[in-house]
């Protein structure tokens, strides 16, 4: 029996990749470098939405970014997880926000803050440059 | 990343760059004096005024939101004594962008997810990536905001 890659259409072109997190980290890195620069954040680009659409499998990943504060992730998991741990007075508060959701991963097995933490660094080539100094 | 102002690159010098990248906060956030993300979204992430619509990018909505921090339209953009400046930018009626002007007439701009930074003119940001100059706010204040670098 044949097995499915999982495919992304990214910039008008379907592509195949090996694993869910490769088809994950390229939608990211699309998505993310879209909106850098920008004062308000695009939550309906292409590439933000096949992420959702990725659905439970993509939780983990987006719980590195938060951990990593690498972007505007908490539209997407609270789209796939269709409920949020964030109290409604920490509406806003980037830090808050990141502890409520990195809390609920440990709390539902996406493993511990800790090792949440960091793992992007070792691997700079999958997030885009953040500086306008390029 | 190659930010879509090609002719801001050649104006800046090192020490025009105020802080760090960070997603804490826009520029938005930096000209109200809360450095969060503000933006009419609805997401956990980002704030806005209660009583505002969510969805509403318009200038006018953006301009109804600093006029609840006391900045009323202008006519010109030469700094006042007394007074505090806003850029608010726009392209084709959507809001893009807010500069903030220094008391000696230079102006500040927190760019999205990226730097603040200091550059001559507001007109330095026109262009493509956040558009035209819309309007320019002020309101009574004498805050020299170059003490302020950086917010979060």
């Amino acid at each position: 029996m044949r097995v499915l890659h999982p495919f992304a259409l990214i910039g008008g072109a379907t592509v195949e990749y090996p694993t869910h997190e490769a088809k994950f980290r390229a939608l990211a890195v699309d998505w993310l470098d879209s909106q850098t620069g920008k004062s308000r954040v695009d939550f309906s680009h292409p590439s933000h939405q096949q992420i959702i659409g990725m659905g439970q499998i993509a939780i983990p990943f987006i719980l590195k970014e938060i951990a990593n504060q690498t972007g505007h992730w908490f539209h997407a998991i609270r789209s796939i997880v269709g409920t949020t741990p964030v109290p409604a007075d920490a509406r806003g508060d980037l830090n808050a926000a990141t502890t409520a959701w990195l809390t609920w991963g440990a709390e539902n097995g996406y493993g511990r803050i800790e090792d949440l933490k960091g793992q992007l660094d070792a691997d700079p080539s999958a997030k885009p440059s953040r500086s306008i100094a390029g | 990343m190659q930010i879509r102002l090609p002719n801001l690159h050649a104006l800046l010098q090192d020490d025009d760059f105020k802080s760090p990248p960070t997603i804490a906060y826009n520029c938005v956030g930096y000209a109200v004096g809360d450095p969060r993300w503000w933006q009419p979204s609805g997401d956990e992430g980002h704030v806005w005024l209660n009583d505002l619509p969510v969805g509403d990018y318009s200038v006018a909505q953006y301009v109804d939101m600093f006029k609840r921090f006391g900045f009323l339209p202008c006519a010109g953009m030469e700094p006042e004594v007394g007074f505090e400046k806003l850029a608010v930018f726009g392209n084709q009626g959507e809001f893009e962008h807010v500069a903030i002007q220094l008391s000696d007439g230079r102006w500040i701009s927190k760019l999205g997810d990226l730097e603040d930074i200091q550059h001559p003119a507001a007109q330095n940001l026109e262009g493509n990536f956040y558009g035209k100059i819309d309007i320019i706010l002020k309101r009574p204040g004498d805050i020299n905001r170059t003490d302020s670098f950086p917010l979060a």
